[in-house]
């Protein structure tokens, strides 16, 4: 057994927090064995696929004709596509989205519903998913609330995870110091981490742990225990203002003036805010931060165990742009090791869910199909906001694939393709076919629309026969059994592990 | 496994609209199954957040438990209402974790204290990973404790031989040795509307033929369902009157003693139960957890009846909290916790410590030390339990013995 270095092994495995990776392999075996090897997506497949919930059927038609360097300059620049439909109907069914959180709280108190602010920023964030044109955005969005993760269930986060949602989407293609800055003064976070009771007289280390590790540096990013508890004397006084507007307050009286060293750096005696504020622009620009968020992207965007080249490369852009965002995705995505990546990312279930319906180019009439969405999301445990712990939910296939996940993610293809899903989401099996009416005819109509690319030759065989279902290949189906046959094709792709790479 | 339908016969038959189970589970490994059925079962939990284990079980008679929790120390026992639980001349439980004392005074469980990891994290993450591949730092080991002890284990042909209760299996017992993850029984089925739904599961079975974990994963799925659908009779009400505390923790260890009772032939579990990083306002968060876990587990006890001595129940938790109470009377993260230990082998009755005391000289950087390794729990375990004598793969590294004398 070779040897290898604990910093080879934090290298290869433990860089950012996010711990999990597949089971004992180094490489990483996505593509079906031996001599049944699948050809990887094409480059625009593999790009549309991974920055985005899945693409409808007319997106992908419009990313075709822009090519892969147009449809991501057009991705990485959301101004640019016009979401303000879809915002105004969603401020109109959902009017806390646009509440303070004092605003929040009173109407909590008022009707007595501290849940009414959880439910319609959970459902909004579905049907952003669902439904914007921005669908880099809104993976982003996903990445960064699950950066600065926080458990959107206890208390009043139930009220304040709404602008703080708010300043993360703000920020979302923009700078890390500014997402950083937003996050350490959002009373969600402050509440989350417990720094609104961080004080003079007992300081506490909840945020300020994690603020190092998850936030910024990583755990192994250079900092030492007694870093920790200077940081958390930095942070006292960092708290929400209870008494007035629930939004963030330095209170000087609960705050150590004295002098702190942190990473060498002398805190002076006498700062107040300023030394939070310190801390913070330390972090922001601290080449370890630069490692950690790129590791952290190219782990969402290009493998599971991220190529160090790349990680490396995408770190400099950070130092280099002042932790732009947009650099760094470019520089991700237009990489050799992004390009080379193709079968190595396992959609989470949060994709898989809102990939098959967007595939399908499907409709939601109604809240049914949305409270599903929410049933299936909890039953795979991926509901927004809602992972147990600060560090956001796992990136890696091996936290998210099981026996029991499999059955889920059946089960709701199989509902899907049914039509027994839900009242209010409805597949109409003819439209996907075009004119096709033979069994090898549909199997490729099919497998084109859904996976956008070919089957293995024996897969495709098997389904022939199987939408043949005993008759001659190549006898015409009828329209009663062709409705049938197409349901059962589709839910056996959107099952199958083609669909489950993206 | 060549006694089986090859899947491609199986698809053929299914084609041929043959309605016959999936993956023609029903030739013979029944012989096997009841032979798999009677062995000892390993069932770990971990408690995700680190537990407070000196807000657990209580040093009582230490001045400075007292003196540096003035706000959160649970009171010495017969001291009043919220008193602890005497347990001897040094220990009491938290009043919360009463279920736990008839389980103590009978014998059936220990508690080992001042346990952990002796690679110092105060990092919940760094240390649940540590801990539960048991990591050192030479060595290219991936997987989990667990899934190398199942790796170790003569073969057998139980697809639910080792079990993750759960959405997710526990790192503990992620590897290449074949895993079943149960969220619940209730939900371990595939639904189709399909008149062809027995062609289309043996279709998509087909696509699962590859070699990645992708491809494993799925083909477990199906055979689970399977096995699960022929097993006896599994039944989801407890028996001997146990009652499980609501929510997830004891829902599946209520499926988990169900499959234990059945004939599948569980033999290694995990179940997880989290909310204990407890900084801000302890008290609160913290008594109803353990009442939860305490709960849990004795129902588990009680549900198992005498299948329990052939069932060996033990908690871990990432690390301990600090001797020091912070502002917010919670604690920050520290290193010494407890462990309980329940069931089948155990040397109960007994807290087990090379205590260190919560004296100033004592502590490591203002927590309560580490003075077992937690290894050495786990070993003497399965020493005891599962016939290991040899610990190289297990616990690479582990150079102490496994003899702590918990288990017989």
């Amino acid at each position: 057994m070779a040897t290898v270095t604990r910093r080879e092994l934090f290298d290869r495995w433990f860089k950012g927090p996010q711990l999990y990776s597949l089971n004992g392999s180094s490489e990483r075996v996505v593509k079906r064995a031996g001599e049944k090897a699948l050809e990887g997506p094409d480059p625009l497949l593999l790009l549309t696929n991974r920055a985005s919930f899945g693409l409808r059927s007319p997106e992908f038609q419009v990313a075709q004709s822009l090519g892969f360097d147009g449809w991501l300059e057009a991705q990485l620049n959301p101004e640019n596509i016009d979401v303000s439909g879809l915002e105004s109907a969603l401020n109109r069914i959902f009017p806390t989205l646009a509440q303070t959180n004092a605003q929040l709280i009173a109407d909590a108190r008022a009707n007595q519903n501290s849940f009414r602010s959880l439910a319609e920023l959970r459902y909004a964030t579905f049907l952003r998913q669902f439904y914007s044109g921005q669908q880099l955005y809104e993976v982003m969005v996903e990445f960064w609330s699950n950066h600065f993760s926080v458990e959107h269930v206890s208390g009043p986060i139930r009220q304040f995870k709404t602008p703080d949602d708010r300043a993360i989407r703000a920020n979302a293609m923009g700078r890390f110091a500014d997402l950083l800055n937003a996050n350490a003064r959002s009373p969600a976070m402050l509440y989350y981490l417990d720094n609104y009771v961080n004080i003079a007289t007992g300081p506490q280390e909840n945020y300020a742990r994690e603020l190092l590790e998850l936030h910024t540096l990583g755990v192994n990013g250079g900092y030492t225990e007694d870093d920790v508890k200077d940081v958390a004397r930095a942070f006292t006084g960092w708290t929400i203002n209870g008494r007035g507007d629930y939004e963030f307050i330095f209170n000087g009286l609960a705050h150590d003036y004295n002098a702190k060293q942190f990473l060498g750096q002398t805190l002076p005696a006498g700062q107040g805010i300023e030394d939070g504020q310190q801390v913070l622009d330390i972090l922001a620009t601290h080449p370890s931060t630069a490692q950690l968020i790129a590791t952290k992207l190219v782990r969402r965007f290009v493998a599971d165990n991220p190529p160090s080249s790349l990680v490396d490369a995408v770190a400099q852009v950070f130092l280099a742009t002042g932790g732009d965002v947009r650099s760094m995705l470019r520089a991700i995505f237009t990489s050799a090791e992004f390009a080379g990546s193709g079968d190595q990312k396992v959609k989470r279930p949060a994709e898989f869910i809102m990939s098959a319906m967007r595939t399908l180019d499907l409709q939601f009439q109604g809240e049914a199909p949305i409270r599903r969405v929410n049933q299936y999301l909890e039953q795979l445990n991926q509901l927004p906001f809602m992972w147990p712990a600060p560090n956001g939910y796992p990136d890696v296939q091996g936290y998210w694939i099981n026996t029991t996940a499999w059955l889920s993610r059946w089960n709701f293809a199989f509902a899907l393709a049914e039509n027994t899903l839900a009242p209010g989401i409805y597949l109409n099996p003819l439209t996907l076919l075009g004119g096709a009416n033979k069994a090898a005819e549909i199997v490729d109509v099919l497998s084109q629309r859904l996976l956008r690319r070919p089957l293995l030759a024996e897969d495709r065989q098997l389904l022939i026969e199987f939408a043949a279902g005993g008759a001659p290949l190549e006898s015409r189906i009828d329209a009663r059994t062709l409705q049938v046959r197409v349901r059962e094709l589709t839910a056996l792709l959107l099952a199958s592990p083609y669909f489950h790479f993206r | 496994m060549s006694n089986r339908l090859s899947r491609r016969d199986f698809h053929r038959l299914a084609c041929a609209g043959a309605s016959i189970p999936l993956l023609g589970s029903q030739i013979g490994w029944s012989a096997e199954r009841k032979d798999a059925a009677n062995r000892d079962v390993i069932v770990v939990v971990f408690q995700r957040g680190a537990m407070d284990g000196l807000n657990a079980v209580i040093p009582y008679t230490e001045n400075q438990y007292y003196s540096r929790r003035p706000t959160i120390a649970v009171a010495a026992p017969e001291t009043g209402a919220e008193a602890s639980i005497g347990l001897n001349e040094q220990f009491a439980l938290n009043p919360a974790l009463a279920p736990f004392k008839p389980l103590y005074d009978a014998g059936e469980l220990a508690i080992v204290h001042a346990a952990g990891l002796t690679t110092p994290s105060r990092s919940h993450f760094d240390a649940q990973d540590f801990m539960e591949r048991a990591w050192l730092e030479q060595g290219s080991v991936f997987d989990g404790w667990l899934n190398r002890y199942v790796a170790s284990l003569e073969a057998s042909t139980a697809t639910f031989r080792a079990v993750g209760m759960g959405t997710a299996v526990s790192r503990s017992l992620s590897g290449p040795a074949p895993v079943v993850g149960m969220s619940s029984i209730e939900d371990f089925g595939i639904v189709s509307a399909s008149q062809r739904s027995d062609g289309l599961k043996g279709l998509l079975a087909q696509t699962f033929d590859g070699e990645s974990f992708v491809d494993s994963t799925g083909t477990r799925a199906f055979a689970a369902v399977d096995e699960l659908a022929t097993s006896a009779a599994i039944t989801a009400e407890p028996a001997n009157g146990a009652v499980y505390p609501d929510g997830a923790f004891g829902q599946r260890l209520r499926d988990l003693a169900a499959l234990i009772k059945s004939d599948l032939g569980v033999e290694v579990a995990t179940v997880d139960i989290g909310g204990w990083d407890t900084h801000n306002n302890q008290t609160a968060e913290l008594n109803p957890l353990l009442t939860e876990l305490a709960e849990g587990l004795s129902a588990f006890r009680t549900d198992l009846g005498p299948s329990m001595a052939r069932v060996t129940v033990v908690t871990m938790t990432e690390f301990g909290r600090r001797a020091y109470e912070n502002g917010s009377q919670g604690t920050d993260h520290g290193r010494g916790s407890a462990m309980f230990v329940l069931g089948g082998g155990v040397v109960g009755g007994q807290v087990y410590a090379d205590w260190p005391t919560l004296a100033d000289a004592a502590l490591d950087n203002g927590d309560l030390a580490v003075t077992t390794d937690y290894r050495a729990v786990l070993a003497e375990l399965l020493s005891k339990r599962g016939g290991i004598s040899d610990f190289s793969s297990i616990f690479p590294g582990f150079e102490g013995n496994a003899t702590s004398g918990v288990f017989v």
